[in-house]
């Protein structure tokens, strides 16, 4: 717990010599403040793992889901996320999933990404 | 300050390069990923880790033009917009 709160008061970096997949700041639930996630398709994608061998395989990292338009709603409200990152069609395409599933952003994803992540005192 | 919980800005830094120099440092993982609360010196001293290079050895451009030690990754974004940062040691 101790140093989960010194990491949180930490800078985190995140390097990788891939293009970085988008993550998004989204607020998935009313109890809890705005937090990272990525897309969970992109992450499957990217490990070319399906859904369930990665929750039997990582059933620790958080899995949620958001109606997709309050995802879209969320993410267009982004000063900093440039448009093109923004999942397009705001009508998704008939027989389309309702939901967005997400996974959260964290230091073990990034490295199972093959990111490596370093930290920063804010003070230094 | 709890920055784990920030929106982030993606950066992709591409090394300036002079063509005397062929010993520099190669910085092998280009994409960089942290919060819009981070600033240009947290940058900097973690390529200097990352690098093996002391600080007065790296520099962080943006169109030929050292960025300020104290600006935010949100300022960055806002101000310059689309582009590349470049980084010069």
């Amino acid at each position: 717990q101790e140093e989960e709160e010194q990491e949180a008061d930490n800078f985190m970096f995140e390097f990788s010599d891939k293009p970085l997949l988008p993550s998004y700041n989204l607020q998935v639930s009313v109890s809890r403040g705005p937090c990272n996630w990525f897309l969970f398709s992109d992450v499957l994608k990217r490990l070319k793992l399906s859904s369930r061998i990665f929750q039997a395989r990582f059933p620790h990292l958080e899995v949620a889901t958001l109606p997709r338009a309050e995802f879209q709603r969320q993410v267009s409200l982004s000063q900093v996320l440039a448009q093109e990152e923004v999942p397009a069609s705001p009508e998704p395409a008939p027989g389309a999933a309702e939901t967005v599933e997400l996974v959260h952003y964290e230091p073990e994803l990034l490295q199972l990404l093959g990111s490596a992540v370093e930290y920063q005192a804010w003070s230094s | 300050h709890y920055f784990r919980y920030d929106e982030h800005v993606s950066l992709c830094l591409e090394k300036l390069s002079s063509s005397k120099d062929k010993s520099k440092a190669v910085l092998q993982q280009k994409y960089v990923r942290c919060s819009v609360r981070a600033q240009i010196r947290h940058l900097r001293r973690v390529l200097c880790h990352r690098l093996g290079l002391s600080l007065q050895h790296v520099q962080i451009l943006f169109d030929n033009e050292p960025l300020p030690d104290h600006m935010t990754m949100k300022q960055l974004w806002l101000s310059r917009w689309f582009g590349k940062v470049c980084i010069h040691h």
